[in-house]
């Protein structure tokens, strides 16, 4: 990956042609009978081709909203969008709908957290498999989209695939529906592949295997993944690169490895400092103090100050803008770089 | 589902039917026996007091109650009502002779088919109605649209019917002249009829489809095929609609049976030649084998409904086990 900050402009722009998928300045806010919510307050990123992209962040950071963006799923009114998100030449925030949907699902599809009431309990799996390619490759015969629903399932190791086309959910355990959720989002072979917190509602043990044959059909396939998730250990097994969201922004942003090695923002570390690891068995646990803001009452200035143990003057007034510490390193921290050095 | 597994719901089923259609009947019995002496009614002024022994002597009338109503459960056993000495009889009950009678069930089975006729029209065509109209709403909730639905499909819920049919009589056969205001045989006759009796079920079956379908659209299976890009028309058609269709097939087999109930008027009102109509007549001068006739059908058509309802749950719900 070539360095942003040193390239000619020729060479930046061989590099965004690389991106699958940019997203400008993502604002989501929705209007409820309460107020205003700014669930997502200007987040940008991109994500290149095979790349893999962790979105970390506690429940409410925004993650899951800018992922439903992305995929068309916010319902306006009353979620009201705004930047942009590019994908091949259009943007998927502008065009209309039946533009949008033939992206979705086919060019980029997405895994949910609870697989099991992500699949529809009134029709077979195979129905719902091999509707896909019903609905994205008309022509398909049924004959064919069940064939293909069969070596799907084959794929995601759902045991005797070809019987299992008749079972309808409810016969499935929690990590096979989500072997089917993925059977779904692999089928029309994505380019992005968004897994939102795809193993939250599973065994740990199935975890495990639902991680594993993620990492094992992106070897094979070279889409790019998106991984929401709270849960650092998943992100620093299954990502190159990784996002932090706090209160609806990118906090931090940088390679996984470095990240956790050395973070750049308060609530990063904080993070880090909370997740028991084998490399420092001596040091205590710590939780961050506080908990995070409600969203249609965000703290002025740093949203994290109250909560950090950094804060100065200066993070109550003004909000930091995310800024390079270093190569690929970028922390939205008045202090960044005094994290940064520890 | 095995077919065996059916056989056996089914059996279960009409064991259970028939105890129901025993006990309803058994009311309809007791009710029968206190609303006048049918030998008189069959009378009229005219008879003798030897006359009228001699009527209730033949129609079993003399014996004690409980031999009658042993009779009368052996005879619903072999489908057997008994005799009607007044519905059709043209020669009036004579001193003497022997009463001129004829059996009840064939009477009321050759209302049947105009009676079936009328409720699947007006059940197909509230269907027809209902379920796209409610879909239709349920896909643009609180919109003018919406909003419209809900009104009229209140509005159809509550008009009182005889009231609407007799507006439609009003409208279509007297003022317009375009419909016969009354009879039976040809598609004309039964465009009325069907209308007046389609209102209250268009009503309630739009209301529930578009709340089943409502439901249905906000659960988490609806948002992740919006994710996979499956037309949201699809979506409501195939997804929704599956799983909602427990509570709309209720509904209609609830509307079903109120239709054969509402025929009783409406029947009368259009002169249409149904069982509904015969109910009535036979009601108005108090023909009590006729009656028990004609609401042992009406009885066993309801039973049936809630049978082929309960049937079409475990094949709509996968999760449904017959039982």
């Amino acid at each position: 990956m070539a360095d942003l900050t040193t390239v000619s402009e020729g060479e930046a722009r061989l590099v965004s042609a690389r991106d699958l998928l940019r997203v400008s300045n993502l604002r989501v806010r929705f209007q409820t009978p309460h107020g205003d919510v700014d669930a997502v307050r200007g987040i940008s990123f991109a994500v290149g081709r095979e790349e893999t992209v962790g979105i970390l962040g506690e429940s409410g950071s925004g993650k899951s909203v800018s992922v439903g963006a992305v995929m068309g799923l916010l319902d306006s009114p009353p979620a009201k969008i705004k930047g942009e998100i590019r994908y091949g030449g259009l943007d998927l925030v502008q065009a209309p709908i039946r533009e949008t949907r033939r992206i979705h699902g086919d060019r980029i599809a997405m895994i949910n957290q609870d697989a099991v009431t992500s699949l529809n309990p009134g029709l077979t799996v195979g129905y719902q498999v091999a509707e896909l390619f019903r609905v994205h490759r008309p022509g398909t015969s049924r004959g064919d989209a069940r064939r293909k629903a069969a070596e799907l399932l084959d794929r995601v190791k759902i045991p005797s695939a070809r019987d299992r086309l008749n079972s309808y959910p409810h016969e499935f355990s929690g990590g096979m529906s989500q072997r089917v959720m993925i059977a779904m989002a692999i089928a029309l072979e994505p380019e992005i592949l968004i897994a939102d917190e795809p193993t939250t509602a599973l065994d740990v043990t199935v975890q495990a295997q639902i991680m594993q044959l993620l990492a094992e059909l992106r070897e094979q396939t070279g889409m790019a993944l998106i991984l929401i998730t709270h849960d650092l250990g998943v992100v620093a097994e299954s990502v190159e690169k990784v996002l932090v969201m706090y209160a609806g922004q990118i906090v931090e942003r940088g390679p996984t490895a470095e990240i956790i090695d050395r973070p750049a923002h308060p609530y990063t570390a904080g993070l880090l400092a909370s997740v028991p690891r084998t490399e420092h068995k001596d040091r205590k646990l710590e939780a961050i103090k506080g908990a995070p803001p409600v969203m249609s009452a965000i703290p002025p200035g740093c949203a994290f100050h109250p909560r950090c143990g950094w804060c100065r003057a200066a993070c109550r007034k003004d909000a930091p803008e995310l800024t390079a510490i270093e190569k690929f390193r970028d922390s939205a921290c008045h202090f960044a770089t005094e994290v940064y050095r520890g | 589902m095995t077919s065996n597994m059916v056989v056996q719901f089914i059996a279960r089923r009409t064991v259970a039917s028939i105890i129901l259609l025993v006990v309803v009947m058994s009311a309809v019995f007791v009710a029968d026996r206190n609303i006048g002496d049918p030998a008189r009614m069959v009378l009229g002024d005219t008879g003798t007091e030897e006359d009228l022994l001699e009527l209730r002597l033949r129609m079993g009338l003399e014996d004690p109650w409980l031999v009658q109503y042993g009779r009368f459960l052996a005879g619903m056993a072999t489908f057997n009502f008994g005799e009607t000495f007044r519905y059709g009889i043209s020669k009036p009950f004579a001193h003497g002779g022997l009463p001129e009678s004829r059996e009840t069930l064939p009477i009321a089975l050759d209302r049947l088919p105009a009676t079936f006729v009328l409720t699947s029209v007006t059940i197909a065509l509230s269907v027809l109605i209902a379920l796209p109209l409610g879909i239709w709403a349920a896909v643009r909730p609180r919109t003018l649209g919406d909003r419209l639905v809900n009104v009229l499909s209140l509005a159809g819920v509550s008009i009182v019917e005889y009231w609407f049919a007799l507006i439609l009589i009003l409208l279509f056969a007297v003022r317009l002249d375009w419909l016969p205001t009354s009879g039976y045989g040809t598609a004309a006759h039964v465009i009325l009829p069907a209308l007046a009796l389609s209102l209250r079920p268009i009503g309630r079956i739009t209301q529930i489809v578009r709340s089943a379908m409502l439901d249905e659209i906000a659960k988490p299976y609806v948002t992740a095929a919006r994710g996979r890009g499956i037309p949201l028309s699809r979506i409501a058609a195939i997804h929704a609609l599956k799983n909602a269709s427990i509570p709309i097939v209720t509904t209609i087999g609830d509307e079903t049976i109120n239709v054969i109930t509402g025929v009783i008027i409406i029947e009368t009102v259009f002169g249409w030649p149904g069982i509904g109509a015969l109910t009535v007549d036979a009601l108005k001068i108090r023909d009590v084998p006729l009656i028990e006739a004609t609401i042992f059908l009406l009885v066993l058509m309801v039973l049936c409904i809630n049978l082929i309802v309960d049937l079409l749950y475990a094949v709509l719900n996968p999760r449904v086990k017959l039982g």
